[in-house]
């Protein structure tokens, strides 16, 4: 039924990209812009590996229709790193192997990076529950769980 | 999901307006979060959307004397968090953030999970419990409707078309009362309620004055279970007296069998969930616990 032209603020950056109504911020994210860090999983709300943050909370994406974030600022993975500093989170999920298959990774660093910006310094309880809402089937918890509590120890680790 | 037209309109007349043209091909959607698996899954077919997004005073929580309002737009994690609800309805943020997820909870709203009406949505047995209403526009002409009286059936309300529901409103709770909410569901985080009881009660001196019990996810709609709420009228609150008014709340369920519970387990965790919210309300409302 033709398409909306809409203005997305990713990463800080501005996009001006043109799609049907229909279309979720998850499909515009990775089939228009090329930001592919960000993971297509159930695509029913479930999994979290969608999860991106919109001005500063943690969203799913696949749950957005991308016309209703015009004019938000949308965080994906992409945009976490400063120049080639890795944000404190992704530098403790590579650190202490918190990360397997990869694919819940972003999701979860987000997930995390939002929380830690929210609770600096929380218990091991509180970070399980923050991530309770993403799934990971390889890593298990305990390692991520981990790496969220060493990130919260590093200056920086609520930067988002 | 099949192609549609999303509308964005500024103010409730317009929306109201553009649901009436479309009717039966127009659906409203708030946070997407219950709509967009429908949509996905073919549950339901339809060409228009007609966003809430910009539509303004929707979203905020406000007082007027001990009466709380909460626009239909505030998100779960907004009802959870606030301390407006907390102190007045504190059962109310709990079932809030026994939701889903923190993600869905940022994006789903008080007012659809009201309008969406699935057996197992957590806010309604609370809501019932406070004796809360909601407020429904045509546009031209609102209309105050008991929670109590909104529901039909699974997905079925009193909404018609063209209408939208505005507000959530809820009563001065009143002293010497206590609202408890228990949900059962089968993990921690991301599951919706196998069975869920809110229970409230009022004391007086060593009686108990009056009480009502609403049963969740065990009947075609959220429920009050008359029988057992009558019991507790004028008794001596015993541990005796409120075992079997949860053995009459189980009796008067009338849940179904499906993937997440046979409908004879429903009734045993209705059972079981009304006794342990039975206590917890009247320590409660008797000044203990928390
Ligand atoms: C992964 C996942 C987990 C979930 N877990 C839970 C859970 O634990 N407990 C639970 O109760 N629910 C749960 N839900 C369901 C859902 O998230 C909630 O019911 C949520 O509150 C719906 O609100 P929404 O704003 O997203 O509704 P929408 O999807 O926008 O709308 C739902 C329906 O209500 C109608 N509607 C919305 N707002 C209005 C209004 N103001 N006036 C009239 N009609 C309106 C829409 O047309 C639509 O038919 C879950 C959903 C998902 C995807
Ligand atoms: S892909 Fe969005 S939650 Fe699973
Ligand atoms: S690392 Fe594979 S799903 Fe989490």
């Amino acid at each position: 039924m033709g398409d909306r032209s809409i203005k997305l603020i990713v990463n800080g950056y501005s996009y001006n990209v043109s799609v049907p109504a229909e279309t979720t911020l998850l499909e515009v994210l990775r089939e228009e812009l090329q930001l592919t860090g960000t993971k297509f999983g159930c695509d029913t709300g479930e999994c979290g590996a969608c999860t991106v943050l919109i001005d500063g909370r943690p969203f799913r994406s696949c749950m957005t229709l991308a016309v209703e974030v015009e004019g938000k600022r949308i965080t994906t993975i992409e945009g976490l790193a400063n120049g080639g500093e890795l944000h404190p989170v992704q530098k403790k999920f590579v650190e202490l192997q918190a990360i397997q298959c990869g694919f819940c990774s972003p999701g979860m660093i987000l997930t995390a990076v939002a929380f830690l910006g929210e609770n600096p310094k929380p218990t091991r309880q509180e970070v399980r529950r923050a991530i309770s809402g993403n799934i990971c089937r390889c890593t298990g918890y305990q390692k991520i769980v981990e790496a969220v509590i060493a990130a919260s120890k590093i200056n920086g680790g609520g930067r988002k | 999901m099949r192609d549609f037209i999303i509308h964005e309109p500024d103010n409730i007349g317009g929306a109201c307006s553009l649901l009436l043209e479309f009717g039966t091909q127009a659906r409203i959607i708030a946070g997407g979060t219950d709509l967009l698996v429908d949509l996905k899954q073919h549950n339901i077919e339809i060409s228009h959307l007609v966003s809430l997004a910009k539509i303004g005073g929707l979203k905020s929580i406000t007082t007027i004397g001990d009466e709380i309002r909460i626009g239909a737009l505030v998100s779960l994690n907004e009802v959870a968090e606030s301390l407006t609800v907390k102190k007045r309805l504190r059962a109310l943020c709990k079932a809030a953030a026994s939701m889903a997820s923190k993600q869905i909870r940022n994006q789903g709203t008080i007012g659809g999970n009201i309008a969406s009406a699935v057996p197992s949505a957590d806010l309604p047995p609370a809501l019932l419990a406070a004796g809360a209403h909601v407020i429904i526009t045509s546009g031209e002409s609102e209309r105050k409707v008991p929670m109590s009286n909104f529901f039909y059936g699974p997905r079925k309300t009193v909404l018609a078309v063209g209408e939208i529901l505005t507000q959530v409103v809820i009563p001065s709770i009143g002293k010497k009362t206590a609202i408890i909410y228990k949900k059962f569901k089968l993990r921690g985080a991301n599951a919706l309620a196998v069975a869920s009881v809110a229970t409230r009660i009022t004391v007086a001196g060593n009686l108990i004055k009056e009480g009502r019990i609403v049963l969740g996810a065990v009947a075609p709609v959220p429920m009050i279970a008359e029988l057992a709420s009558e019991m507790l009228a004028g008794q001596i609150p015993s541990h005796n007296l409120f075992f079997r008014v949860a053995e009459a709340a189980a009796a008067e369920a009338k849940p179904i069998s499906d993937i997440r519970g046979s409908r004879e387990y429903r009734k045993e965790l209705i059972q079981v969930l009304t006794k342990q919210s039975l206590d917890e309300a009247f320590k409660r409302a008797t000044g203990g616990g928390d």
